[in-house]
């Protein structure tokens, strides 16, 4: 095999590494070049999970809300506030973890021993059968129905984490086009300066808890 | 007024920032570049994140073609003004260029593999795509530190038009030499960064001495083996190519 056709086949791979990638997420003519050039680098990603394409568009959208908010801001507040910006763009890669997780538990959810109609009716099954609460096969599958519940309330909570850290993104955003507003007054500005701040430190406190693993 | 907002905001920013391993997003080339150097602990961090993680691996992909062409063309050009007739052709500040950077990048691809194989035997329980960033990361980190010695080097090449009857061919090779040298401080930033983050991984089962040590020299080692080659084979065809174009 020559060169060349090794060359041939590698880009031919590449090409389709990038079009998977194109798949999950929007990117420009220079991203999709690296993704054919380096493809080796990137199909590892394509076996990762994604965050729903919803999930996605508003955290996209509530980014893009922000820095139109922060373009309209005095230069010199802009510059008060940029390592407040920055704080919560690198937050809102924080809220797109939260939707990977979501997509993960979604992912389990669907499969066939986290149907809780399945094992309910396999609960039915076994005490039609006779089988006593201490039996051991009925004890397992009571233990499934658990983790399937304990896992629905995780679901739950996350979600409505995502929710609120959404939520406290558009009120962050209203806050700075206040503070684009030329009708506040001079005495105003670091209270609403410091209200941004509280919302960015709510944001933060909402999504990384403590005990949270990264890996 | 002026003074008392700065007062707020320098007092509110302070707390707010007082954690230093905070997660730093992809920006542009040149702040990447100083995250490499001064933030690898945020750096560390940001790529734990599977969110951040994609955008982090082109930043870090960017880093490493831009310094290995930068310092492959200088080289070339260096090797190319001396008259250095070997395997990169007639032509070595465009063979040499392209050399660096498809060998040193394919490599990294074919050893990826054996990466996590080792890693895999130190116990630690990664994902594929850890892997990769971590050594896009060793890669990035030799690239940026290249672009900082190429001054030094571009020096050295400058005593070569006086007349001390230098080894041309010696300063060459050194140049050559350079990107294995320097990858040796990678391999150093490689191991820091697995201790930090040995706390947030997951280990399978506990190995005992210095395990990381020993799994960061195993990825070094086999690289080692399979760039020079790397680099030997495809300078041949580049060197092929350019010239039947010439």
């Amino acid at each position: 095999m020559t060169a060349g056709s090794t060359l041939f086949i590698y880009l031919l791979l590449g090409g389709v590494v990038a079009v998977a990638m194109r798949m999950r997420e929007a990117a420009g003519p220079l991203a999709f070049g690296l993704w054919v050039i380096f493809w080796p680098f990137y199909a590892p990603l394509l076996f990762a999970p994604t965050v729903t394409a919803q999930q996605d568009d508003l955290i996209t959208g509530a980014r893009a809300d922000l820095r139109a908010a922060v373009a309209e801001l005095p230069p010199s507040t802009r510059a008060l506030l940029a390592d407040e910006v920055d704080r919560v763009l690198a937050l809102t890669d924080g809220m797109a973890r939260i939707a990977v997780g979501i997509a993960d538990m979604d992912a389990v959810l669907a499969t066939p021993s986290f149907d809780a109609a399945l094992t309910r009716q396999t609960l039915d099954a076994l005490t039609a059968r006779g089988c006593e609460a201490a039996d051991p096969r009925v004890l397992s599958v009571q233990t499934r129905l658990q983790n399937i519940e304990q896992l629905h309330q995780l679901r739950a909570r996350r979600a409505a984490d995502l929710e609120r850290a959404l939520l406290t993104l558009q009120a962050l955003t209203s806050e700075v086009r206040l503070l684009a507003c030329a009708f506040l007054g001079r005495g105003e500005v670091p209270e609403a300066i410091a209200q941004v701040t509280a919302l960015v430190r709510t944001l933060a406190e909402g999504l990384f808890a403590p005990d949270e693993a990264l890996v | 007024m002026a003074v008392a907002t700065d007062t707020l905001a320098a007092a509110t920013l302070d707390a707010a920032h007082a954690d230093s391993a905070r997660p730093v997003r992809p920006r542009t080339i040149v702040h990447d570049l100083d995250t490499i150097i001064r933030n690898p602990r945020g750096l560390d961090t940001a790529i734990l994140d599977p969110a951040a993680l994609p955008r982090w691996l082109s930043g870090l992909i960017r880093m490493s073609a831009v310094g290995l062409l930068v310092y492959g063309a200088v080289v070339g050009s260096i090797a190319q003004m001396a008259g250095y007739e070997s395997w990169l052709g007639g032509l070595p500040a465009l063979t040499l260029p392209l050399t660096l950077i498809s060998a040193f990048m394919l490599t990294l691809a074919v050893c990826l593999p054996s990466f996590y194989f080792y890693t895999q035997l130190s116990g630690l329980d990664v994902p594929f795509r850890f892997i990769v960033v971590q050594a896009l990361r060793v890669q990035a980190h030799t690239s940026v530190l290249l672009l900082g010695v190429l001054p030094f080097y571009a020096a050295l090449a400058l005593l070569m038009v006086l007349p001390l009857n230098f080894n041309t061919e010696a300063i060459v090779n050194i140049g050559l030499a350079l990107p294995f040298i320097m990858g040796l401080t990678g391999i150093r930033a490689l191991l820091v960064s697995f201790k930090a983050m040995l706390p947030r991984i997951e280990i399978t089962h506990e190995r005992r001495g210095r395990f990381l040590l020993r799994m960061v020299l195993a990825w070094g080692a086999v690289f080692s083996v399979v760039a020079p080659v790397a680099m030997y084979r495809l300078g041949r065809v580049y060197a092929g190519w350019i010239g039947g174009l010439g």
